[in-house]
């Protein structure tokens, strides 16, 4: 968080003095009866754009953040700039960055709202040119500063990116090598049990007990696999993988809690694709099993798995009725080492993500009709060729 | 026929174990730790086959694969690697070594490899 000294400081580079603050608390008056129809004009603006738009959840929060828009509008005409003041801008920064509007958009409505200012002020505001010339430069200088704290705050985001980044990086690396070194320790226990099977004649048990040894061996590879995987260690090896069978198998290694059921509806005679198989079935794993979280917290659930080719593309839907991804978590479902859950480290989804990628398809986290989440992973057939 | 089998890995339990169970197979098979023992080895015996472990101390195994093609063109190298992303085996394909066997060593491929060299197409 900014200290005082960085509001001083920005006052004081802008130009900011009380007598500008003399200024903007005379004109309050005048414009505040504009502040409404103003409000009204800039959602009008935001409607135009879809993409702007999508950060809003609904009718309820647009009516939260007009009521939000006019406190704001209130506080910047009051002629007090302290440091409760810049506290309270540095929350509305951060709300701004929390639901992930993109800094353009926040650019833009801050320029859109400066000019309607203007406008009012140059209308309503009974005043001899020359003083209606000061109360102008007033508003942009106080419409610069505020303009300096959201850039601040977008900052100080960046920065905690760029932080998580060079952590994971670290961590990547080590996985790496964490992931070579027993890669060899496992060669040779596999051997040995290779060799083991031959000489040893035992009975049922011995061999239930070997073949458990082999399946821990495969699974300990396994997970050194996911973890080399995330640290972009391994391109996709693909060969023709029937995807129906790989979901299915997939989703019937999953250890799913009593009270949650699972419901398929794969097709058939779906044509082979062109995927790395172990890549593709950790994806399905991952995703199912975070719905199958979400859809355990309250009682008994279901997750929904279906999957559907276009011609061109697989796209298969996970869907679960737990309680739906919060607003402003949407956008940082897929980072690394993001998670909402007690247990997990919020690799699952990561992971997801980066094999998409690398095959050059997508995955979207999305609400489902009647509550929950949807999520839909999509593969395109064909390697495009660039 | 049976190959002649150089394996090379500073991992001894698993040059030893890959050696058994080539044995097994019934090759013949020789065992260094690195690529001075294996160099010292290829001046008294012709192998057919050299598996050579990609990271070892001193010179490694793409180097060595190199070498052994060098000395005898007809020795066909496979490398392990645990790092199948190594820039070594980008490398290594540029120096004609293709075949790159990922750890732990998967044996039905090995073996399936093995046996496409004593019988070359006719």
């Amino acid at each position: 968080m900014a200290s005082p000294d960085v509001l001083t400081e920005m006052l004081d580079y802008i130009g900011f003095e009380p007598y500008d603050a003399q200024l903007l608390m005379d004109i309050g008056p005048y414009v505040r009866p504009e502040f409404a129809a103003l409000i009204d004009e800039f959602y009008v603006a935001i409607e135009q754009n879809p993409r702007a738009m999508a950060v809003f959840q609904g009718p309820d929060q647009i009516a939260h953040q007009k009521t939000t828009l006019l406190a704001w509008l209130e506080s910047l005409f009051k002629g007090i700039y302290d440091e409760a003041y810049l506290v309270r801008r540095e929350r509305i920064g951060r709300a701004h960055v929390r639901i992930g509007l993109d800094q353009r958009f926040m650019l833009g409505g801050m320029n859109l709202i400066r000019e309607s200012l203007h406008e009012a002020h140059e209308a309503a505001t009974p005043w001899e040119p020359d003083h209606k010339l000061e109360g102008h430069r007033a508003i942009d200088k106080i419409c610069d500063v505020e303009l300096a704290i959201m850039l601040e705050t977008y900052r100080e985001d960046s920065d905690d990116r760029l932080r998580k980044n060079e952590r994971l990086a670290t961590l990547g690396q080590l996985s790496a090598s964490i992931g070579h070194e027993l890669r060899n320790p496992l060669a040779v226990m596999e051997t040995s049990l290779h060799l083991l099977r031959r000489r040893v004649t035992g009975g049922e048990k011995t061999n239930r007990h070997l073949a458990r040894i082999g399946n821990q061996i495969a699974l300990c590879g396994s997970i050194i696999s996911d973890l080399m995987q995330l640290a972009r260690d391994e391109a996709p090896q693909r060969s023709s993988t029937d995807f129906v069978e790989l979901v299915r198998l997939a989703v019937a290694d999953l250890v799913v809690p009593e009270p949650v059921c699972i419901e398929l509806d794969l097709p058939e005679g779906i044509a082979p694709i062109e995927v790395d198989a172990g890549q593709l079935r950790q994806v399905v794993v991952n995703v199912v099993q975070n719905a199958v979280g979400a859809a355990v917290l309250d009682g008994p659930g279901t997750v929904w798995v279906s999957l559907k080719d276009d011609g061109a593309r697989l796209v298969l839907v996970v869907e679960d009725d737990g309680e739906g991804i919060e607003p402003g978590t949407r956008h940082r479902l897929f980072e690394p080492l993001f998670t909402t859950r007690a247990k997990g480290i919020g690799l699952g989804l990561a992971l997801c993500k980066s094999v998409l990628a690398a095959h050059h398809g997508e995955i979207q986290a999305l609400d489902r009709d009647g509550g929950g989440a949807r999520f839909e992973v999509r593969l395109p057939r064909t390697e495009p060729t660039s | 026929m049976s190959a002649d089998i150089l394996v090379v890995d500073d991992n001894c339990a698993l040059a030893e174990n890959l050696a058994e169970i080539l044995e097994d197979e019934g090759h013949r098979v020789l065992v260094a730790n690195d690529a001075r023992g294996a160099l010292a080895l290829a001046g008294e015996h012709r192998f057919s086959v050299a598996l050579l472990d990609i990271r070892m101390p001193g010179m490694d195994g793409v180097a060595l694969g190199a070498e052994l093609l060098a000395r005898d063109p007809n020795t066909r190298c496979a490398l392990m690697t645990a790092y199948t992303a190594d820039a070594r085996v980008a490398e290594a394909r540029a120096l004609g070594l293709t075949r790159v066997l990922p750890k732990p060593v998967p044996l039905t491929e090995l073996f399936a490899w093995v046996a496409d060299i004593e019988e070359p197409a006719k």
